[in-house]
């Protein structure tokens, strides 16, 4: 999943960025409306993590904005303000859900879990293709009864495979969801870590498209 | 202070028995006068009827006996009935005989041939006398009448009157006593009221119907109770937006060190505790402005010590070194000026955080200069300066302008603003060329000079 986080505050959008990358999540991080406003438009972000008090307008507006412009895309307010006319304030004004800070990482990540598989439309926890089920809390993978256990990058990778599973998931998209890690080139080469996964789950259960991207195949156990 | 009650009622018994009093004194004179009246017009209509009795007796030979020196006269004291002993009739002839004379008088002539009233001392007592000439007759009609029973007719009146005064001055006491309690009533329901008050009710006491008398009262304790519900709102107002203020490094430091727990050693884990340090400094610094701005506007803390602008600026400059060098800047200390602030603690804190502000805009290589003159203290930094429309809300709390290259707390020169309102000194912006900032800490006084110039 990949999440637009919009909060101004350097540290805490770093630690973010940070703590949803161990979650298995990709983020893109702004500090202003106007930037948020940007980047939402090109796409790609399953849930939005919004502050309230932003330098130049409030996250409240922001959100007011694009819901009337029909976007359905999951939002959770993440401030300072928590009392609880402001928590109804925001679910009302269009929010999915509602984090006073200091809120716990985990927690958010969870939220975030399930707001996700909300907009996939299921209620079960575990994300299912054929033989293949991936559970993003405790970031490891099922191939029918047989648990496989994967590093950090490996779900990463196989996650952002099982998000459109069975479509044609671009290089470009994979390595950004790599890159995070920050661990120097070689160890990011995306070559490198489909190798593995096609060692754990199978040979044909990644399928190379030339000069695209990767696909993930429905396989039997 | 004695109590109003014990007041009230000492002076409305004080007052009461004056009145009284001078009533009495005054009511004694003229009862006297009354009764000098009344027993004069007596006495004369005593002696003129004497006279005509004598005359209607046919005793016009009376004279003519006087060598006798024997006369029947009248039993006057069938005449005088019960006041026998008070009024005594002598009639004597022109040549100073005693005629006759009603019994228990004195035997002496009462009064000199004057005719009307006289008053002649005799046996011990003083006497009022009224003479009547009887020409027809040739007598002289003398009545007298002792004083002492005058005095005695007044003492009784004066009596009558103070009788009842001592056995009506401790009612009447008790009466004003409880008088006094029950007219100052309304001053216990209003301390009743005030003290059964809750601590957070600052709600103007004048809504409940007070007498006229104690409306004054009311109305400054309300004036009192407004300024301390203002001055409690704005403690609330500061502590929830320091409070949430806080709330968002407080979750950035969290989430570090939840990141710092979680992450496997390496990049991340490094990168986290890092930031978290940052934080944690950022944060330190953000409690200790707001310590700042509460002093800063907490009305009494006033020192009395008044210190040099020189040492001043160079006590914070010294102090701010330390930042200037982890930021890469240079701090100058310029010029000088023979002025003193009366409050240099005050001004110590606003020119700290005008310092801090322009190290934290200054640009790494560049010079913040701090410039000491009579008009006041300058500091001058090399950054971005502020925007034009960020300069009508930089002294606003928690401001922070939207390109602010490196992001504060927003508080320093609210700080600053603060410190210096409070003694009478202007917190002014100037842009500077080519580029930065002027903030200048001006007294009032000179500022005003300027402008008229």
């Amino acid at each position: 999943m990949r999440i637009l986080i919009v909060e101004d505050d350097e540290t805490l959008a770093d630690g973010l960025a940070a703590g949803l990358l161990l979650n298995g999540f990709s983020t893109e991080f702004t500090t202003t409306c106007a930037d948020a406003d940007v980047a939402f438009q090109q796409g790609g972000f399953a849930a939005v993590v919004l502050d309230l008090m932003l330098p130049d307008e409030s996250g409240l507006d922001l959100l007011a904005r694009w819901r009337k412009a029909g976007h359905h895309i999951p939002v959770i307010l993440l401030t300072a303000l928590d009392a609880v006319a402001d928590r109804i304030a925001g679910l009302d004004r269009g929010a999915d859900d509602y984090l006073g800070k200091p809120f716990d990482l985990d927690e958010l990540a969870a939220r975030l879990r399930a707001i996700g598989r909300r907009g996939e439309g299921r209620a079960e926890p575990l994300a299912r293709y054929g033989a293949l089920s991936l559970d993003p809390a405790q970031q490891t993978a099922w191939w029918g009864e047989r648990q496989i256990t994967l590093s950090r990058r490996e779900y990463a990778l196989l996650a952002a495979l099982m998000d459109r599973p069975g479509a044609i998931v671009a290089r470009a998209t994979l390595e950004e969801r790599l890159y995070g890690w920050q661990d120097g080139v070689e160890s990011n080469a995306l070559e490198v870590h489909v190798h593995k996964l096609r060692a754990k789950l199978g040979p044909q259960v990644i399928r190379t498209v030339r000069g695209v991207g990767y696909q993930l195949q429905k396989g039997a156990s | 202070m004695t109590s109003l009650r014990m007041r009230l009622f000492a002076l409305l018994l004080l007052a009461t028995g004056l009145i009284w009093l001078s009533a009495v004194v005054w009511l004694q004179y003229s009862t006297k006068a009354q009764i000098e009246r009344v027993l004069d017009s007596r006495l004369a209509e005593a002696g003129h009827m004497v006279s005509s009795l004598l005359s209607d007796q046919g005793l016009a030979h009376a004279v003519s006996l006087d060598a006798e020196g024997s006369l029947s006269l009248p039993d006057f004291r069938v005449i005088d009935g019960g006041i026998e002993r008070q009024l005594h009739c002598q009639v004597w002839s022109m040549r100073g005989t005693l005629l006759g004379q009603s019994g228990g008088g004195p035997a002496q002539r009462l009064a000199q041939s004057e005719p009307g009233f006289s008053v002649t001392e005799m046996d011990g007592g003083k006497w009022r006398v009224y003479t009547v000439v009887n020409d027809t007759l040739g007598v002289e009609i003398v009545v007298g009448e002792s004083y002492a029973m005058r005095e005695n007719l007044v003492a009784d009146v004066r009596a009558g009157l103070i009788w009842p005064i001592l056995v009506i001055a401790p009612l009447l006491a008790a009466a004003i006593w409880l008088s006094a309690g029950r007219g100052l009533r309304p001053l216990q329901v209003f301390a009743n009221a005030l003290s059964a008050r809750s601590d957070d009710n600052l709600a103007p006491v004048a809504e409940t119907p007070l007498p006229p008398e104690m409306r004054p009262v009311g109305a400054a304790l309300d004036g009192l109770l407004a300024r301390l519900a203002q001055a409690r709102r704005r403690e609330r107002d500061f502590i929830a937006y320091a409070a949430h203020e806080l709330k968002t490094p407080l979750a950035g430091i969290k989430t570090q060190a939840q990141v710092a727990r979680s992450a496997p050693p390496g990049v991340i884990q490094d990168n986290a505790l890092d930031k978290l340090t940052g934080a944690v400094d950022r944060t330190g610094r953000l409690v200790g402005q707001l310590l700042d701005l509460a002093r800063a506007e907490d009305e009494d803390a006033l020192s009395v010590r008044s210190e040099h602008l020189d040492s001043i600026a160079r006590r914070v400059s010294d102090d701010a070194q330390d930042l200037a060098q982890r930021k890469g800047v240079t701090l100058r200390l310029t010029g000088s000026a023979g002025g003193v602030c009366a409050d240099p603690v005050q001004l110590g804190v606003a020119l700290r955080n005008v310092v801090e502000n322009a190290l934290h805009a200054a640009p790494a290589g560049s010079v913040v200069a701090v410039l000491v003159s009579d008009v006041g203290l300058e500091v001058h930094d090399q950054g971005a300066g502020i925007a034009a429309d960020d300069l009508p809300h930089v002294t606003q709390r928690f401001f922070t302008g939207n390109g602010a290259r490196e992001k504060g707390s927003g508080l320093g020169l609210a700080i600053a603003a603060a410190a210096l309102n409070k003694i009478g000194w202007t917190l002014e912006f100037c842009p500077a060329h080519p580029q930065g900032q002027i903030v200048r800490l001006a007294h009032r006084k000179t500022d005003a000079g300027r402008q008229q110039r």
